[in-house]
């Protein structure tokens, strides 16, 4: 197996379970973006550049939804909802 | 279409579906699973969406050319073995210059990109065979990896990286250096066949981009004194010659 794999593997795994596990979209899409950055952290060396670019704008949005998610929870603690 | 380029499509447009689906009959399990087909579809086409060639074939086509730099070297009776040279004005690839004599003698001030014969030196102890940049594309990637120049990191960094880009490519299974008083050991595991007749002259581009990357890491001058064949790779013993300054 590729070194590919293992993180194909990996990342299968933890989305798959996440989605399974969890009840709320929120919080998995925040484990999902955990999971991605774990995978970006431990495989850096073993990933090629262009592979890292590719996978920026899939961390930027999981990053952008992250922020709304928090904003929505700071809006729900401040609003007293 | 290849395979992981179509089930990376089928993952997204399913788990769109399954989402869409989701959200209309307001089941979140449907939702969270359909947004992770999206997302796997997405990683999918991200790492395999790259094309590949046989591992045979590369073993095919380079071993045509290292026969023929082996001839080359053979024919020249050279008796030094190569030594690597780290990048400098004259060579900022740095590369692997192969001496007439095993007593040597270098002169780095006459050495430059564009000459493959060294013979205009004033004692027949400096000729030699300037093979270039052997190696030099690994190395690139090396650097590609580390996102920043492999010069003066030093051995446990050129080890680190080296071994992770030849691991990632599929060229060697692990790649080991240790560091002695003068000697560096480095154990390099192809992951192709690999012939160790002559190796001390002319590297295959596996071990000569790891040689080289230790050379522009340590920023020493490194000279192959042998290279064995052992069960858990190819061995090498490399003698450290001190920095370029040392010979100009």
């Amino acid at each position: 197996m590729d070194v590919e794999d293992y993180f194909i593997l990996f990342i299968s795994a933890w989305v798959l379970v996440s989605a399974l596990a969890v009840k709320s979209v929120d919080v998995f899409l925040t484990l999902t973006l955990i999971g991605l950055l774990i995978t970006l952290e431990v495989g850096s060396l073993f990933l090629s550049k262009e592979q890292k670019e590719d996978l920026k704008p899939l961390v930027e949005l999981l990053i952008v939804i992250f922020v709304v998610i928090v904003m929505k929870k700071i809006y729900g603690v401040l609003s007293g909802g | 279409m290849k395979l992981e380029v179509a089930s990376g499509i089928s993952l997204i447009a399913g788990g769109g579906l399954l989402a869409l689906h989701g959200f209309i009959r307001g089941a979140v399990e449907h939702i969270n699973l359909g947004i992770a087909g999206m997302f796997l579809g997405a990683i999918l086409l991200t790492f395999k969406g790259k094309e590949y060639i046989k591992k045979e074939s590369v073993e095919l086509v380079g071993g045509s050319y290292e026969s023929i730099l082996e001839r080359m070297v053979r024919n020249l009776a050279l008796d030094g073995n190569a030594i690597f040279i780290p990048p400098y004005d004259n060579l900022p690839k740095g590369g692997l210059f192969v001496p007439l004599h095993e007593d040597f003698d270098l002169d780095l001030a006459r050495l430059d990109e564009n000459k493959v014969f060294l013979t205009d030196v004033p004692r027949e102890k400096a000729m030699g065979l300037f093979l270039g940049p052997v190696g030099t594309p690994l190395v690139e990637k090396f650097e590609e990896h580390l996102e920043g120049p492999l010069n003066g990191i030093g051995s446990e960094a050129v080890e680190s990286v080296a071994s992770s880009v030849l691991k990632t490519l599929g060229l060697a299974e692990k790649v080991y250096i240790e560091e002695e008083d003068d000697t560096f050991r480095v154990i390099v595991d192809p992951s192709i066949e690999c012939n160790v007749e002559d190796c001390e002259k002319t590297p295959c581009p596996i071990c000569a981009s790891v040689l080289l990357a230790l050379a522009k890491g340590t920023n020493e001058l490194l000279l192959i004194e042998s290279v064995y064949e052992k069960e858990y790779g190819i061995e090498m013993r490399i003698k450290k010659l001190g920095g370029v300054e040392e010979w100009m």
